[in-house]
């Protein structure tokens, strides 16, 4: 067994994300990532051009799980402890609010949501002065990014330039 | 010519080899109402073939009812597929009718803003792909193969349209003359026997319309296929159909040429009204 340290281990997770952005680049701009958007825009035309909806939401389903569980067997790679409470509704809400925040049907606006819900509290709101101490702001910052992104720009941060 | 099975099973339905619909005895109902009224009609192989209607006649429930979106209560919708076998298409799989040959448009498009025109035309080839999903996610070489020939399909069909320069624009904002071309492209692409479009000139000016009547005959005659359309300008169906249905509150007029149905006293009532009798 290779014994990963915690900088290796990030190592790999950076390595594996790529890999699925790429994964996923490859399957949207194939058949079958046309066929989920043609389900996603119209119901009607997608059947009439032979997609069986039934099966396409379960391979979305089954492929947005696979994600979920891939991502959470390196997380507690990457921390070495588990226990159940780490996985909340609250957390479900955040990775909603990542899609959201970066830009729905987006690959590079899930990574760019990710870096603004999580990274943007850490790194640049704790160090504001009286207001960086106030409990729960990062909910606060997020929830407050979820309404002006979708009042102003309701394709996502990533098409922020394209409006 | 009812058999004595009622249910229609096992019968073999005797049709003539040029056939490539027949519906027979079709009717459906939406609670009380009778959207569909024992409509039997056949269109022949290489044909255009036009339904007609005031409105509310019951077209688009009809052309709902052959691709299965509306499941009939009775009736049977015969089709001579590719695998040139007459089979009755009740009962089947919406999504499995464009495998038979069977492809349609709708009266209001149902196109993706959100992908390119060229992409958006790529959905009709749909079933076409062969390469697994897996294959796809990993770009192995026969699926980078596959995904380059369908898209010089696809090219090659919005060429025949005349708008190829369009193809990596986004379908949202087109106007509205270059999505109806754009819908016309999907349809095609899957190679069919047969093409439903539902009212393809609603909206289009008198120049597109002329346009879509040349395209309509080219992709006729391109594809050696059959085409049945739903239309309400008169002077387009007259133009370009062989043969026309003319159907109100969804019982059966009269069948038969531009001219005869031109000249037909039933058809004539339904669209203008009874005569007044003054005296």
């Amino acid at each position: 067994m290779i014994d990963l340290n915690q900088k290796q281990t990030y190592i790999l997770l950076v390595v594996v994300l790529v890999l699925v952005m790429m994964l996923t680049y490859n399957i949207v701009h194939g058949q079958m990532g046309r066929a989920m958007h043609v389900m996603r825009g119209s119901q009607v035309a997608a059947q009439a051009m032979g997609v069986n909806i039934l099966k396409y939401r379960l391979i979305a389903f089954a492929l947005s799980t696979g994600y979920a569980s891939l991502a959470g067997a390196l997380y507690v790679h990457f921390i070495k402890f588990v226990y159940p409470s780490t996985w909340t509704l609250m957390i479900s809400l955040t990775i909603l609010a990542i899609i959201v925040i970066g830009g729905l049907r987006s690959i590079y606006g899930t990574f760019l949501g990710a870096l603004v819900v999580y990274a943007m509290p850490d790194l640049v709101l704790k160090r504001i002065p009286v207001l960086g101490d106030i409990n729960g702001l990062p909910y606060v910052f997020s929830g407050v990014l979820i309404i002006l992104v979708i009042l102003f720009y309701p394709k996502g941060v990533v098409n922020v330039s394209a409006i | 010519m009812m058999s004595d099975d009622p249910t229609g099973a096992q019968r073999t339905y005797a049709a003539t080899e040029d056939e490539v619909l027949r519906i027979e005895h079709l009717s459906i109902n939406f609670g009380g109402l009778k959207a569909v009224d024992d409509l039997s009609f056949c269109i022949k192989s290489g044909e255009i073939f036009g339904l007609i209607g005031p409105n509310g006649a019951g077209k688009t429930t009809v052309f709902n009812c052959i691709t299965q979106f509306y499941k009939p209560n009775e009736g049977a919708v015969l089709f001579r597929g590719l695998s040139g076998e007459m089979e009755n298409l009740v009962g089947q799989k919406v999504h499995g009718i464009i495998r038979k040959g069977l492809v349609r448009t709708f009266q209001n498009m149902e196109l993706i803003n959100e992908l390119s025109v060229i992409d958006n035309v790529l959905i009709g080839a749909h079933i076409d792909f062969k390469v697994g999903g897996f294959s796809q996610a990993l770009r192995l070489p026969r699926a980078v193969k596959e995904e380059r020939a369908m898209r010089e399909r696809a090219m090659r069909a919005l060429d025949f349209m005349g708008i190829a320069e369009l193809a990596d624009a986004p379908m949202g904002g087109q106007p509205y003359g270059i999505r109806k071309k754009v819908e016309m492209a999907r349809t095609f692409l899957c190679q069919p026997k047969l093409i439903i479009l539902d009212e393809p000139a609603a909206g289009l000016n008198d120049v597109e319309t002329q346009q879509l009547a040349q395209s309509i005959r080219d992709i006729r005659e391109k594809l050696d296929c059959t085409i049945l359309l739903v239309e309400h300008d008169m002077r387009l169906v007259m133009n370009i159909c062989n043969r026309i249905c003319a159907i109100s509150f969804g019982k059966f007029l009269a069948c038969g040429t531009p001219a005869e149905i031109r000249n037909d006293p039933k058809v004539q009532v339904a669209y203008l009204g009874e005569q007044e009798k003054e005296d």
